[in-house]
């Protein structure tokens, strides 16, 4: 199959996506507050480093 | 709300299928394709001043979201995990698209990062040319990188639509 019958694929996958609606206020708080962004970032690290260290903690224990 | 913000959220809002469509190329887990969204926002944001209208606003759009993405990737080596090329997607690109939409999404994520970059332009319908300015890289390089990808996307398609009939 040539690579260009899969242009409409694309446009479809797009389309897709566009699906998934954007509230202004989602907008806004990014570009007002990014330092909201990378806070939730950085928690979501901490959450993980936590998770990992109580598995390893509980998978060491038998 | 300024006139300003107004218009580049409706801009946002017209073009976010491209955008989340990238993100998804980019990156498999959704915490991640989320992050790369909002940056993505951020950057386009902070760009909108410069912006002048001399490019198309979905060139503007291909060309800050890819160099955000890859600056994102240069510094965040543990999202270069990719999913096997065998497992789709459970998300809302498999469960409503048909065949070649799947297709499409499972090759493409098996590729390098620039690549990804050179397939979706030229699915975008961007030339040779326009691709080379938005990647900043040299018509020649895109041009032998296209031709190298196509015959080996054309055969992976090809091999993939055969397993998917068979199955």
């Amino acid at each position: 199959m040539p690579l260009n019958d899969l242009k409409p694929a694309w446009k479809q996958l797009k389309l897709l996506n566009a699906m998934q609606h954007i509230e202004s206020k989602e907008i806004l708080s990014i570009i007002e507050n990014p330092e909201n962004t990378n806070k939730t970032k950085l928690q979501r690290v901490l959450l993980n480093i936590i998770m990992f260290i109580v598995i390893t903690i509980f998978c060491q224990g038998g | 709300m300024k006139f300003e913000k107004r218009h580049f959220i409706q801009i946002i809002n017209n073009n976010q299928g491209t955008i989340r469509s990238l993100c998804k190329v980019y990156y498999a887990n959704g915490e991640d394709q989320k992050d790369a969204f909002q940056d993505i926002i951020l950057q386009l944001w902070k760009s909108f001043d410069t912006f002048r209208g001399e490019s198309e606003i979905s060139t503007w759009i291909y060309r800050v979201s890819l160099n955000t993405i890859f600056t994102k990737k240069r510094g965040d080596k543990k999202s270069i995990s990719i999913e096997p090329l065998d497992i789709p997607h459970q998300d809302v690109c498999t469960a409503k698209a048909d065949d070649n939409v799947e297709l499409l999404y499972i090759i493409i994520q098996s590729l390098k990062d620039i690549d990804k970059a050179i397939i979706v332009l030229y699915l975008e319908g961007y030339r040779n040319k326009e691709i080379a300015e938005i990647l900043k890289m040299s018509q020649t390089n895109v041009a032998t990188r296209f031709n190298r990808l196509k015959s080996q996307l054309t055969k992976k398609f090809n091999n993939k639509s055969h397993a998917t009939k068979r199955s």
